[in-house]
């Protein structure tokens, strides 16, 4: 895959709050995903609950590196950010990614709820993707999801 | 003979019972009907305590309750108990008779019970009254001997054991016992020892050492022979010890699980183990990989406006078609011309100021183009996850699947094994195993000793031939002379006697038993493959197939049920003796088909002797029932009260 040199840049974090981190692990643990996997379920779990991406204050103690990210889910990252803002040039990855953290901050505060819910986690979660394949409507067979 | 009552007073299942069996003239069959622990077999077992003092069909004395009445669940057990059952017996010559037998029993104060039983009473009408017999044992052996009793009064389903094993020496047993040669053989035997001593007498009285030194020789023959018999005696023995060691192996087996289950249940739980990791492994990747391929889900919107945007940008002619920054860098890194050639230091040169020129130029447009293919390829995946999202979760669906099956067979076998220990299971396989192994060697040491005795027998035979040879040739006194002939005369008389006797028995007992065996099995497909029965000189029971001399190795079970019923009919129509048959489970293995027409069979004998069945409700079945419904019958329930630890024997009426 073909990625601008450019297209790297600071460091990406996700600042949690003392209290969300356990579920940021929990996220993890339930799905079995890494650190930067579950920051972009964070980010498009937040872009699909409608949150705005806004300016994010680091602490500088964040768990998520830009270097851990795949091309995919760097192109994921500014097509999440990009939309929110026509103005917003394609260059200004800095901008993309503090938007995108902040997305992502949002995100885990919606999946916290989630998380809390009563039954497997991962259940729901995979009907919420199942869900969202159904509503995308693409030409695929239709599946379901064995409990 | 016949039962005309049998009075039961503290014995097992009954405390107190008065059962009137059907009167001679009426030619009813009896019938006794009740599930499984009501006291089918104790009936019978009361019938051959009194007689005979034993229980024969108790499947093992040591292990069940005393004898008595154990009385109400929740009444205490007595100290002491005293158990009586009378049997009011009429003998085919008219003459009544009474039979009764006592036990005491005594709590041992170790949980045990010690039962003393008394000897039978016997009492026979006469005009007086009912005078006590001075051998009540005696008057008993005579009217049912103790060995003819299992060809009248048995259990059918252990029939089919008959013609398992040493079925050889069974049947040459029980011809010879209802041919009555038994005094025929004592008097050959007599006979032969009087040869033997007048031989001695000739041969002392001679002055011919030939004679002499044959009288020697037939002696060590003779003694060979004994020994050889007494060898064979002696196996026959160890095989008759070992054969009661096997039925009860074998009837314990039967109520215990075939060990290989516990080695299915130790694969099945090693199965269910490993298809549980398997299960939450697969699940685990599969929620992991729905967990990777989400975030492009979620934002596959995102990610179509994003492409829009590639879209509209090359609209507005915002992307040169050859000329984007990827296409110049591909060019770049793989050293190739735009024409196609090698890229020399020129061009190289060339294509780098141009790449950085449109950089500077529209630095959106150019990362825009670079982002295109793997926006398409993000696109491809999502189209893609419904796919994988199949496959992935048949195969959970599929292992779970079978996970059920594992657990559904495993619950099964656990439900059958959860009363049975492994090792006691295992023992008694090995037990059972190793006692019919040593059957299978001790019969064929039996048979290797047989032909030995025949051989021996013969050299036995050719020594007296010369030693009557040598008498007739040698002088003597006439006295010792004539006493020598007259007994080698009486023994060839008693011998051919004997012989012709023990013929004509078991001829005629296969004759019967032929015409039983295939009015039994006429009604099933396999009947008709059969042709006859064959009893030979060995009393070898051979059942002729169709395309063979001997099918009997093959018969099913059912198949050797209905051949020792047949064998037990035979020998109660060749025996002579009026006795009743009293049969428990007489149907117990055989289905429909068969068990229609063996009831018929055995219901038939009312004709010429008292038949009383002891049946569970499933072998009377409608099948049954009609076919017993074209003979007078008497049927009677067996109910059993749980609480009050009693059956009440209730007679439905004659029907």
């Amino acid at each position: 895959m073909n990625v601008p040199e450019n297209l790297h840049g600071p460091l990406v974090f996700i600042d949690l709050e003392q209290s969300q981190r356990e579920y940021f692990e929990a996220l993890r643990k339930f799905l079995g995903v890494s650190n930067s996997q579950a920051f972009m379920i964070a980010a498009t779990w937040g872009y699909l609950g409608g949150q705005t991406p806004g300016d994010v204050q680091r602490s500088g103690k964040g768990w998520a590196r830009l270097e851990t990210f795949t091309p995919a889910n760097r192109l994921e990252m500014l097509a999440l950010t990009l939309g929110y803002s026509s103005g917003r040039s394609v260059e200004d990855f800095e901008g993309c990614w503090r938007a995108c953290e902040g997305l992502a901050k949002e995100g885990m505060t919606l999946l916290r709820d989630e998380l809390e819910k009563p039954g497997k986690f991962q259940q729901r979660f995979a009907a919420r993707v199942l869900e969202e394949l159904r509503r995308l409507e693409l030409p695929t067979s239709d599946v379901t999801i064995e409990s | 003979l016949r039962i005309d009552t049998i009075e039961i007073d503290n014995y097992r299942q009954y405390r107190h019972a008065r059962i009137q069996l059907p009167a001679r003239q009426s030619g009813q069959v009896a019938v006794f009907i009740g599930s499984n622990g009501t006291g089918k077999t104790n009936l019978l077992n009361a019938i051959t305590w009194c007689l005979h003092g034993r229980e024969f069909h108790l499947t093992s004395e040591e292990d069940a309750l005393p004898i008595f009445n154990i009385g109400p669940l929740d009444a205490p057990l007595p100290d002491t108990a005293e158990t009586v059952v009378k049997l009011r017996l009429s003998l085919s010559d008219g003459v009544q008779a009474v039979v009764t037998r006592k036990a005491v029993t005594v709590a041992r104060g170790d949980g045990g019970w010690l039962t003393s039983t008394e000897d039978p009473v016997v009492q026979v009408r006469t005009p007086e009254g009912w005078p006590e017999q001075d051998q009540p044992t005696f008057w008993i052996q005579s009217n049912m001997p103790d060995d003819i009793r299992p060809f009248f009064l048995f259990d059918g389903e252990r029939l089919d054991d008959l013609f398992r094993h040493t079925e050889t020496l069974d049947v040459r047993a029980a011809v010879l016992r209802i041919a009555q040669v038994d005094l025929l053989e004592r008097l050959q035997e007599h006979l032969q020892t009087m040869k033997d001593e007048a031989l001695k007498e000739v041969a002392a009285a001679s002055k011919h050492d030939q004679l002499k030194r044959a009288e020697a020789e037939l002696a060590t023959e003779k003694a060979r022979h004994l020994q050889q018999r007494e060898r064979l005696e002696s196996l026959r023995e160890q095989q008759k010890v070992l054969r009661e060691e096997y039925n009860r192996l074998a009837e314990r087996r039967q109520s215990a699980p075939d060990p290989e289950k516990f080695d299915r249940q130790k694969a099945l739980e090693d199965d269910l183990d490993q298809l549980t990791k398997e299960i939450y492994k697969e699940e685990q990747a599969f929620y992991s990989w729905v967990g990777q391929v989400s975030p492009f889900v979620f934002g596959f919107r995102a990610m179509e406006e994003l492409l829009a945007r590639i879209a509209k940008a090359e609209e507005d002619k915002m992307l040169p078609p050859k000329m984007q920054p990827g296409y110049l860098k591909q060019l770049l890194s793989e050293g190739v011309c735009i024409c196609g050639g090698s890229l020399d230091e020129g061009q190289r040169d060339r294509l780098e100021q141009m790449l950085r020129r449109i950089e500077e130029a529209n630095p959106e447009a150019s990362v825009l183009s670079y982002l295109e293919p793997t926006a398409l390829q993000a696109k491809a995946l999502v189209a893609n996850i419904k796919k994988e999202w199949e496959e992935k979760t048949n195969l959970i669906a599929d292992l779970r699947a079978k996970e059920g099956k594992v657990n559904e067979e495993l619950q099964e076998i656990s439900a059958i094994l959860r009363r049975h220990e492994e090792k006691e299971v295992r023992d008694l396989q090995r037990d059972h195993d190793r006692v019919n192994q040593e059957l299978q060697s001790i019969a064929s040491d039996i048979a290797l000793a047989e032909r030995d005795l025949t051989e021996q027998a013969k050299l036995v035979e050719e020594s007296e031939e010369a030693c009557s040879v040598l008498v007739r040739i040698v002088g003597c006194h006439d006295g010792t002379r004539t006493r020598f002939d007259f007994v080698v005369a009486c023994l060839k008389v008693v011998t051919r006697t004997y012989q012709g006797l023990d013929r004509e028995t078991r001829e005629r007992v296969a004759a019967a038993m032929e015409s039983y065996f295939l009015q039994l099995l006429n009604v099933i497909k396999s009947g008709t493959t059969y042709t006859g029965v064959t009893i030979d000189d060995h009393y070898r029971v051979r059942v002729v197939h169709a395309k063979s001399r001997n099918a009997t190795g093959t018969l099913s079970a059912g198949e050797r049920e209905c051949l020792a019923l047949a064998f037990s009919l035979a020998l109660g129509e060749v025996s002579g003796f009026d006795l009743p048959f009293v049969i428990d489970t007489p149907l117990g293995r055989l289905d429909e088909n068969v068990s229609e027409h063996t009831s018929l069979a055995i219901a038939s004998q009312a004709e010429h002797r008292q038949v009383v069945l002891l049946m569970q409700p499933a072998e009377y079945s409608e099948a049954v029932k009609r076919t017993l419904h074209e003979f007078p019958l008497a049927i009677y329930d067996l109910k059993f009260d749980s609480d009050e630890q009693e059956t009440k024997v209730v007679l439905r009426g004659a029907e």
